[in-house]
């Protein structure tokens, strides 16, 4: 019982109050890229807590691992996990939820990333088709005839990613700015900030209608945005990539504006990007916040593994004591 | 050896540029014309897969099919710009965009913070 209440604990801790602090917090914006790991630890530890509590609702299922795992009295560990608050039928309500709860989420994320990569074949074939190579070196570069300016990379396997700009961007944007654009558009790619993406939307769809983890998705676009835009920054300099977003940002041909209060739900905000660029001083990879963000992912991790597992590695070995076989 | 997407690309292109359903001969020759040189085989299987792909339909007239693009290229570009201007409301977009939307003043702001910029020492510090 007291196992169960940890592992729910920590998941709402996750799940509410950190996660908020996190969306707020402001030094994300100076390691974007050490904040969006912090963000799927979070994530990936609420899974395991509120997964490992069903499990050991279900908790048969778990004492014959741990009498297995640790070789440890039975009735003791019953003792150390069960208790007389179980009632008929919550064994088997938390496993079929469990059961449910995983299907769900393979289901979900597989139709996801089916329905992605179909929508992203089509459009790589559609820039293969219809654009033409860069002037720049890269293979995967595409310029496609149009009026607005824009910008955009369709992530693929090895190869068959493309970076597509628009002869209109190519118009707009002075050659450091159109470099510093691609070199933000590849960082994208390099840092996998799709897969990132994806997961984020799999697992916000999944838990987010019980309240949890609700900003994940915004904040990891948020984060994959700034963290290419420090990559482009490393190489172009932070005033070009600046210049080349706000020109992008502003430039007449871009979408219909936005209906108010629409921009936080479709994407991150340009503005907040570009104070960032201007402002903050180039960003040092301290190895003190890296320590930092790295021992914050590691607890969120590590506290369901350990909550689950304390009471039977306490009774490991206890199995042949005598008097109790 | 290019890659097979290549000449998945260059054969919607020939079918886009064609205003006729064209069969696989056909589309050989028009690649040939392009200085490219696929064989027969090649074209055959790239292009069926494209049918299966449904991105065209054929049609048997006499003992061969001929094949034509279901939509047409102006249709494919429209949807990914579509999605790459965000103006549709689609929050699962397949793409990573590079910019979004200002409004007028706070661009202007922008526009001033940037030109007050420092110099940066070095670029690549």
């Amino acid at each position: 019982m007291l196992v169960i209440t940890g592992l729910l604990a920590h998941a709402l801790l996750i799940g509410g109050p950190v996660t908020r602090a996190l969306a707020g917090a402001s030094w994300v914006s100076r390691h974007p890229q050490a904040a969006l790991r912090l963000w799927h630890s979070c994530a990936l530890g609420l899974l395991a807590s509120v997964s490992g509590a069903l499990v050991l609702a279900a908790h048969d299922l778990w004492e014959h691992g741990m009498v297995w795992l640790f070789h440890a009295d039975k009735p003791l560990i019953h003792a150390a996990y069960g208790g007389a608050w179980q009632a008929r039928g919550i064994t088997e309500a938390a496993l079929l939820a469990l059961l449910l709860g995983m299907t769900g989420l393979s289901w979900t994320a597989a139709r996801r990333s089916l329905r992605v990569r179909r929508a992203r074949d089509r459009h790589r074939l559609t820039a293969d088709a219809q654009g033409s190579h860069g002037r720049g070196d890269d293979p995967a570069v595409r310029v496609l005839a149009h009026a607005a300016p824009a910008a955009f990379c369709i992530p693929g396997p090895p190869g068959r990613s493309r970076i597509v700009v628009t002869t209109a961007a190519q118009d707009l944007l002075s050659p450091e700015e159109l470099a510093a654009t691609l070199e933000h558009e590849r960082a994208h790619l390099r840092l996998r900030h799709h897969r990132a993406i994806l997961t984020a939307d799999v697992l916000t769809a999944a838990l987010g209608w019980m309240g949890l983890l609700r900003p994940y998705a915004h904040q990891v676009r948020r984060l994959a945005e700034m963290a290419a835009d420090d990559q482009a920054a490393r190489k172009h300099g932070r005033r070009t990539v600046a210049s080349a977003l706000l020109e992008m940002c502003t430039a007449p041909g871009t979408a219909d504006p936005a209906p108010p209060g629409a921009v936080a739900m479709t994407g991150p905000d340009p503005a907040e990007r570009i104070r960032r660029l201007i402002s903050a001083p180039p960003a040092v990879p301290g190895r003190l916040s890296r320590a930092l963000t790295g021992t914050a992912a590691a607890v969120a991790l590590a506290v369901p593994v350990l909550v689950a597992m304390a009471p039977a590695v306490l009774l490991a070995n206890t199995a042949h004591l005598p008097g109790t076989g | 050896m290019r890659p097979f997407g290549e000449l998945e690309a260059e054969i919607m292109r020939v079918m886009w540029a064609s205003g006729e359903p064209l069969n696989v001969h056909e589309i050989v020759d028009a690649l040939h014309r392009e200085g490219r040189d696929p064989a027969y085989t090649t074209v055959m299987t790239v292009t069926e897969r494209l049918r299966t792909k449904g991105w065209l339909e054929r049609d048997k007239q006499g003992r061969s099919f001929r094949y034509s693009p279901v939509r047409t290229a102006d249709d494919y570009s429209a949807e990914l710009m579509e999605q790459a201007l965000e103006s549709s409301a689609d929050r699962e977009s397949a793409l990573l965009r590079f910019a979004g939307r200002l409004d007028a003043s706070e661009a202007a702001a922008l526009r001033r913070a940037l030109a007050d910029m420092p110099a940066e020492p070095s670029a690549d510090g």
